[in-house]
């Protein structure tokens, strides 16, 4: 199974990571002289260690050395580039070759192509054991049913509907979680975003494309997608992260718009004027970021204290600006800006001596 | 696992490409709810892009053209909005209107179109009425830059614009069907619907803000063509003739040429029925 199977190979590559560090440990004890193995122990061992490797290896496809690493990370971003141009590719190619296709032929490409995606990601999926082809077949077959929905509507001349956003999630949720596929799974959640957000404002009598329109809805739906990530994933070691870190983007955007733009707001219903609205979701942006941190920290969750810090950030300077440019000379507002970065490397700082200072 | 995940991601692309097969032999089955005959000005067929011939794209769709200057602040008043859902309460000239109405998201409703009806004919005789105005002040003095351009394009939208003006607007289609029974004239189509706020001033310089309705586009605005249909239409057009109209857009000179009927069905979703060139009236 090739959940499985990627379940074993991050484990398959701890074992590689321990294994190199030992060696590297131990050439530091020897250089110190405190410890120093006998000769024949030293190359039984060392014969062991490369024995594992090279199984591991083979299984596994793990990286052994920091090249390996190195070069595995830029394969991941190259699988993801290439992922988001061949999605372009088709889109725009659909779109500028395709009045000159007679309606059978049209009717037959967009038939086939998202199952001809699907094959393409079933066979790559049987053959690579990291998988750096099968993610960008997987978001041509994503892109292949969406363009598949947009162009039959198209052809019959129907209404356009949220539904195409709910059955492109669902399309997608079953291909990450049939494949492994995170990238997939982005896709998934970003198209569950905007479903929720076009469904509230529809069962409000909005126009469905409007969505977007109220962040709030992003705000509601992101702790969902965040509670995603508590569901046994087990086979899926990945998922989690990229839910918590979906969600909390999609709760921290929404609130850095409504942080400037209050008239956006559902509270500007309930005769909240603008300010208020925006001076709310200013105090809040600091607090949930503030809070996301302190929770990423007790929970040991690396991926939510980045997302939280980096917001938390972002939120910052955002104010900065709002308060201070228009008025402030621009040498004084630097240099402000340069005191407070300051404060927050002494503020980094001290969480990351806390977080060592947890117990593991 | 995957043989399951794939079947069923192929299921679901059979059962959502069924649910639109669906929808569109839904919507052509039995009577149409209005059948119109529509020109060139009501209908158009793409922009003739190529100097040397007159050539347009492969015709494979129509867009479907309403007149968007006709004053819907008639018509379209705060008792419209309300059925339709929009939060009026607030008068118009409230401090906080502004405020209130600003905040108002577009809704989904479905229009009226009256196809050469008195709304038209009201907007033609507006229409004549600056363009005498402008020729006489022309007569007396030199027009400036700005006037003399209104004066081209007001002569030009009295030939090309569209004859097919809002007259109506509500949720139920029904309701509508039954307001405006006459089906060779009125197309009631989905629409998406914003509301409008605008103040002037009485003869008497007192400043009044009025509340009204705007149809913003159609849900359907392209309407897609069979193939039989494509090639006639192909066919047709190298007999159009191409002129550069006063926005300095190239456009075909007498669109009045091609007849279109267009069709509404069950869900208010459009078709062509037939088009036709008529060759008398070049």
């Amino acid at each position: 199974m090739v959940t499985q199977g990627r379940s074993y190979k991050r484990q398959a590559q701890q074992r590689a990571d321990r294994i190199a560090a030992f060696w590297e440990e131990m050439q530091c004890l020897e250089q110190e002289q405190a410890l120093t193995l006998p000769e024949d122990e030293r190359r039984v061992l060392r014969r062991h260690h490369d024995q594992i490797l090279e199984e591991l290896s083979r299984q596994f496809e793990v990286d052994t050395t920091k090249v390996q690493k190195q070069l595995s990370l830029g394969m991941r971003i190259a699988s993801l580039l290439g992922a988001l141009s061949f999605s372009a590719a088709v889109l725009l190619f659909a779109y500028h070759f395709w009045d000159r296709f007679s309606t059978a032929a049209r009717v037959l490409i967009l038939l086939t192509a998202p199952v001809a995606g699907l094959v393409a990601v079933a066979r790559v999926t049987m053959r690579e054991r990291t998988l750096y082809c099968a993610p960008m077949l997987g978001m041509l077959a994503f892109t292949a049913f969406g363009l598949n929905l947009a162009l039959f509507r198209e052809l019959f001349n129907l209404t356009p509907s949220a539904t195409g956003l709910l059955a492109l999630c669902i399309f997608a949720f079953i291909v990450a979680y049939t494949y492994n596929l995170r990238f997939v799974l982005i896709a998934g959640i970003i198209s569950f975003l905007c479903y929720l957000s076009a469904t509230f404002g529809a069962a409000r009598g909005v126009y469905w494309l409007s969505l977007g329109q109220r962040p709030e809805d992003f705000i509601l739906a992101g702790p969902v997608i965040v509670a995603l990530s508590l569901a046994p994933h087990r086979q899926y070691p990945g998922f989690p992260r990229v839910y918590r870190v979906s969600g909390l983007i999609a709760v921290f955007l929404a609130m850095l718009f409504l942080a400037s733009y209050g008239d956006l707001s559902y509270l500007s219903y309930l005769s909240w004027s603008t300010k208020p609205v925006e001076y709310f979701y200013q105090a809040a942006s600091f607090v949930v970021s503030g809070a996301t941190i302190c929770l990423g920290v007790r929970w040991r969750l690396q991926d939510v204290v980045v997302t939280g810090n980096v917001f938390f950030i972002l939120f910052l300077y955002t104010r900065f600006f709002a308060w201070w440019w228009p008025w402030m000379p621009a040498y004084l507002f630097f240099f402000i800006v340069g005191v407070i970065t300051v404060g927050l490397l002494f503020y980094l700082k001290w969480l990351r001596r806390f977080t060592l200072e947890q117990p593991t | 696992m995957k043989r399951f995940g794939f079947l069923a991601a192929c299921l679901l692309l059979l059962l959502a490409n069924a649910n639109i097969f669906v929808r569109g032999a839904y919507n052509r089955s039995g009577e149409p709810v209005a059948t119109v005959n529509l020109t060139g000005r009501e209908v158009k067929i793409g922009e003739p892009y190529s100097r040397e011939r007159n050539r347009a794209e492969r015709p494979v769709r129509v867009r479907l053209k309403w007149n968007q200057q006709t004053d819907s602040s008639s018509w379209f008043n705060v008792v419209k909005l309300e059925a339709i859902g929009f939060d009026c309460r607030v008068a118009a000239d409230a401090p906080e209107a502004k405020r209130h109405y600003d905040k108002m998201r577009p809704r989904q409703s479905f229009a009226v179109l009256e196809y050469e009806g008195p709304a038209y004919e009201a907007w033609r005789r507006e229409t004549e009425l600056k363009i005498r105005d402008l020729e006489e002040k022309a007569r007396k003095v030199e027009l400036t830059k700005s006037e003399d351009g209104s004066l081209k394009r007001y002569k030009w939208s009295l030939n090309a614009q569209s004859r097919l003006c809002p007259v109506d607007v509500g949720n139920d289609p029904e309701e509508l069907l039954l307001r405006h029974p006459d089906r060779s004239r009125f197309i009631i189509a989905p629409a998406v619907v914003e509301i409008a706020r605008t103040s002037r001033r009485d003869l008497r310089s007192k400043k009044t803000t009025q509340i009204y309705g705007e149809i913003s586009h159609l849900l359907v605005e392209s309407i897609s063509l069979s193939d039989q249909q494509c090639a006639r239409l192909e066919e047709m057009i190298p007999r159009l003739q191409v002129s550069t109209n006063s926005y300095g857009h190239r456009e075909w000179t007498s669109p009045q040429q091609l007849r279109f009927t267009v069709c509404y069905g069950r869900s208010y979703e459009p078709w062509v029925g037939d088009f036709r060139f008529l060759e008398e009236t070049k």
